[in-house]
């Protein structure tokens, strides 16, 4: 199977008031048709502008690429014309965000902003588009479409409108659908809904799909592989079996065992002591010694390796 | 004196530009005594409507008085009549807006209801009204005037107080035993103050081109005190003639307005850091495109 | 003893009194009004308009009784600017105290007024010695088509300049913009009239700046002027507010989002930002409203335009109350009109709105 999105070298600098951030520093993350992939960290590490840049939604003169991002393994994004984008976008590649209620305009109803998407990917008459919204909105579990076809974003629930933006995402049929947080902002029944219904889409219609997040638990749940980032880099990528029983880095040990489990007598939450560091600076050696358990003096002089444990399996580390 | 932080400093160049030409403009206007070539009241039927010459920098009116005299003296009404507006406007609206916002109740919402509807009016109607009943002249002009800035006075007076009422050191003050006049006006007003402040200079500004308007339409100061806004009405019959009798404080006017309006820009955009200019995008990224390859 | 003459009331005069009728209408208007609103806006959107109206209506009020107030304080004698300071017998001192009501207790006189002015009968000029109704009829085109051209011209103008200033953020086209809208805020109305006179006395001295207008073309261009130099001095905020509503909007989520759709930026700014940029902007047109208003009283000034404006000075001048307090309620009602429909257009731009209130 080959990758629909694969990620080489990417190197992105935002520049902003307090100088120039270096936020994602040389990653290199793979994912391939139909697989649901996962990409965990915490606030911070780059993840979000990783997943801005596969679509290019960054202002691009605040916004610095460096490397490629390869659609379907030969076309670069960061090659593409406007048009081309304009064509990737929303059709090809969908993307859904955190927030539902923001991330809708709401002076228009979500009819008409997903009606929007078909006119102008698909070419469909205005007639043609509502009858599929309102198919759309059935297919998303909201019930009677026709009546919430001509309502506004305000009118709706949290987890109806996380289902509209997903509606909308998978309207034209699209090979991967980037998702950032995208449960963040819903409590926990809903965010199942959602993590069930993107399941039941990839099942369908064999669409892959990249899901940002800082909680290790929607990894497990329906995450295929995973990629761990700390800091702009990417400490550790596999399977998400491999990882969770045999995790070999350090953070991402962390992680694993800050996650609450229910049924623990343990009074304190885990949680890692510090805090990551200022990506304003060229960070010497592994970025995570300064809270590593096992850290050595080694590790913040010299740039830790690559280390292949298998074909998906991978984790950068001086340690064996 | 400079106060340098990593976003911007206060002595920005419009700051810079704006002040200077404000104290130049207050310094001519004070010392309008000194500077003055002539008694800005002397009538001189033999030089009426001369241009700019040696004797008369910037020419002479229809009763041949000396436009530049008048234009400093006039500064001095006009300026004043200003100061006057804001200082009945303050001394109105913001005890009726730190009333109002502090105790709340049925007072606050009518007074704020009622300070709706005059804000949005066309209030200078009204002031018009009023100067029609009491009669013309400055004193009246000024009054009204500045009772017309008090609801949007106290209205923004309020919001800060209301936004203030809620915080700690309010409830820690209480709690020592502080009465609520000392409340309101030794530790919230101080507060509030910088904020108003910006608002009182804006005012400043309106109350120039207000007052300006009512001497214009002869509402205001009466003949012959020399005033801006009257010297405009005077000397619009003769702008293709003698230009400079009307242009001469209308420019003035502009000048001093603009200059007011940049100064509180650069005062807000300090004080509050989401307006602040960020170093501009080119020179970073001609810094990072050293660092970077 | 002078007679005196009662004219009978011209067709103008009766259309533009006519607002006025309006309140007889409302109960009829309102019930068909009602069924369209419903299939428009759905129940919020009745609910709002009454909700407005009634405000309309409690304003209008208020500020009847305020005006009214303010010129009853007043000092001087209306009987003796009735006589233009001529001396009389007591006699006729009382008949023409009888004649105009002033004998009559002050709250009685306010109804008077209020029902008269419902009616179109606004009560009888000092000075003038005619019906305030008709000096009025024939100068409501003028004011009204001054504040109305002028606001409509400085949205038109302003949504452009606010967007390119938006999108061309900090460049030398944005720094000349606002300037540009700096200098013509600081600026008032009647110096900007003042200095268009002169300009266009050089370059189209043929052009007609004062004088009277005998044809619809002739409105227009009579108006072209002061209007532009009322649109002028709301053009400096109002194209400030349209610029930073859009640089706002340009950063708002739903932006990111419909990039990501892959909507193009045109569309992106027409169909989506500029909704919502502009809501503020109609807000600050509502308000600024009042100040084009008083505005219009002084470039008729300038302009020598028989408007409103320029009665209320001369009235005010001779302290004729009638008409002062006349044209003060016209200007206000006038005011509250176009302010109330903004907010209608608001509440049809902004369904959050219709909630609210």
């Amino acid at each position: 199977m080959s990758n629909i999105i694969a990620i080489k070298n990417l190197k992105l600098d935002l520049i902003t008031a307090r100088g120039v951030v270096h936020a994602v520093r040389d990653i290199n993350m793979n994912v391939k048709h139909g697989e649901i992939h996962g990409v965990v960290g915490e606030s911070g590490c780059g993840k979000s502008m990783t997943a801005k840049a596969i679509l290019r939604l960054h202002d691009e003169k605040k916004l610095l690429y460096s490397g490629s991002i390869l659609y379907e393994d030969d076309k670069d994004i960061f090659n593409m014309t406007e048009k081309e984008l304009q064509n990737l976008r929303g059709k090809e590649v969908a993307m859904i965000f955190q927030d539902p209620i923001t991330t809708l305009n709401p002076l228009l109803t979500i009819g008409q902003q997903l009606s929007e998407v078909l006119t102008l990917h698909l070419k469909l008459s205005k007639k043609e588009a509502k009858k599929r919204s309102i198919e759309l909105l059935e297919s998303v579990e909201i019930h009677p479409g026709a009546e919430r076809y001509e309502q506004y974003p305000f009118e709706m629930s949290g987890g109806m409108l996380q289902r509209v933006i997903i509606a909308m995402a998978i309207a034209c049929n699209p090979k991967i659908i980037i998702a950032d947080e995208p449960t963040t902002a819903l409590d926990v029944t809903m965010q199942a809904q959602v993590l069930d219904l993107i399941k039941e889409l990839r099942d369908k219609h064999n669409m892959a799909v990249m899901i940002i997040t800082h909680n290790f638990g929607v990894v497990a749940e329906i995450c295929d592989t995973v990629s761990v980032m700390y800091a702009g880099k990417i400490v550790e990528t596999g399977e998400v079996s491999e990882i969770f029983h045999n995790p070999k880095h350090p953070y991402t040990q962390d992680l694993i065992k800050s996650i609450p489990k229910s049924g623990s007598t343990e009074k304190r939450l885990v949680a890692i002591p510090g805090s990551p560091p200022d990506l304003r600076y060229n960070i010497e050696g592994c970025p995570y010694a300064s809270r590593c358990t096992y850290a050595t003096e080694a590790c913040e002089k010299a740039e830790p390796k690559l280390i292949k444990l298998s074909d998906t399996h991978a984790y950068t580390c001086i340690r064996n | 004196m400079k106060k340098k932080n990593k976003l911007g400093k206060f002595f920005t160049l419009p700051v810079i530009i704006s002040l200077s030409v404000l104290i130049v403009i207050i310094l001519a206007v004070l010392f309008a005594a000194f500077l003055a070539t002539h008694d800005p009241l002397a009538l001189s039927m033999s030089e009426s409507l001369q241009g700019p010459s040696s004797a008369h920098l910037l020419g002479t009116d229809k009763t041949g008085r000396d436009i530049f005299s008048r234009l400093l003296f006039g500064g001095r009404t006009t300026l004043l009549g200003a100061l006057g507006v804001v200082i009945i406007s303050v001394i109105i609206g913001i005890p009726l807006g730190l009333f109002s916002g502090y105790f709340g109740g049925k007072v606050d919402m009518v007074t704020m209801r009622i300070s709706d509807m005059i804000v949005a009016f066309p209030s200078l109607l009204l002031a018009f009204v009023f100067v029609s009943s009491f009669g013309r002249g400055l004193m009246n002009a000024v009054v009204a005037v500045g009772i017309i800035y008090v609801p949007m006075l106290a209205k923004l007076t309020r919001s800060l107080v209301l936004v203030e009422k809620n915080k700690t050191y309010v409830e820690a003050s209480r709690a020592i035993g502080y009465s609520h006049f000392q409340i309101i006006f030794f530790q919230i007003l101080p507060n509030c103050i910088s904020t108003i402040l910006v608002q009182l200079t804006l005012d400043i500004g309106y109350a120039i081109l207000d007052l300006a308007a009512m001497s214009f339409l002869g509402l205001g100061i009466q003949p012959p005190t020399p005033d801006w806004g009257a010297m405009l009405e005077e000397g619009r019959i003769y702008l293709s003639t003698n230009p400079l009798i009307a242009l001469a404080p209308g420019i003035t006017i502009i000048i001093t307005v603009v200059a007011i309006n940049i100064f509180s820009d650069g005062v807000q955009s300090y004080l509050d850091p989401s307006h602040r200019k960020l170093p501009s995008v080119k020179k970073i990224r001609r810094l990072v495109g050293v660092a970077h390859e | 003893m002078e007679y005196v003459k009662i004219h009978t009331i011209k067709p103008t005069a009766t259309l533009s009194v006519g607002f006025f009728a309006f309140s007889r209408k409302i109960s009829d208007a309102m019930s068909i009004c009602r069924c369209i609103i419903k299939v428009i806006g759905g129940m919020y959107m009745v609910n709002f308009l009454f909700k407005r109206l009634g405000q309309f209506i409690i304003v209008l009020l208020v500020a009847s009784v305020i005006i009214f107030i303010l010129v009853r304080l007043s000092q001087v004698d209306p009987v003796s600017v009735i006589l233009g300071g001529k001396q009389s017998s007591t006699e006729t001192v009382a008949n023409l105290r009888a004649k105009f009501g002033l004998d009559r207790p002050v709250i009685e006189q306010y109804f008077t007024w209020i029902t008269g002015m419902l009616r179109g009968d606004f009560g009888f000029g000092y000075k003038y010695q005619q019906p305030v109704s008709e000096l009025i009829a024939a100068r409501i085109p003028i004011t009204f088509g001054l504040v109305f051209i002028g606001s409509l011209t400085a949205l038109i103008l302003a949504i452009p300049m606010g967007v390119i200033s938006a999108l061309k953020q900090n460049s030398p086209i944005d720094t000349t913009l606002s300037m540009l809208a700096l200098i013509l805020g600081a600026a008032p109305s009647f110096l900007i009239s003042i200095i268009m006179i002169m300009i266009v006395a050089k370059v189209a001295p043929s052009f007609p700046v004062t004088g009277n207008y005998s044809s619809f073309g002739e409105y227009l261009q009579r108006l072209s002027l002061p209007s532009l130099a009322l649109t002028f001095s709301m053009l400096a905020l109002a194209s400030r507010v349209t610029r930073s509503g859009m640089i706002e909007q340009i950063q708002a989520p739903y932006v990111q989002t419909a990039k990501a759709k892959g909507v193009p930026l045109s569309r992106i700014i027409t169909r989506h930002a500029l909704k919502n940029a502009v809501i503020p902007l109609i807000a600050v047109i509502s308000l600024q409203i009042g100040n084009m208003i008083v505005g219009a009283v002084l470039v008729e000034n300038v302009f020598s335009l028989a408007g409103l404006g320029s009665l209320l000075v001369a009235g005010i001048k001779s302290s004729d109350y009638p008409i002062v307090q006349g044209i003060t309620m016209l200007l206000v009602f006038i005011f509250l009109v176009i302010s109330t429909l903004a907010d209608i257009i608001y509440a049809v731009i902004d369904p959050r709105i219709r909630q609210s209130i």
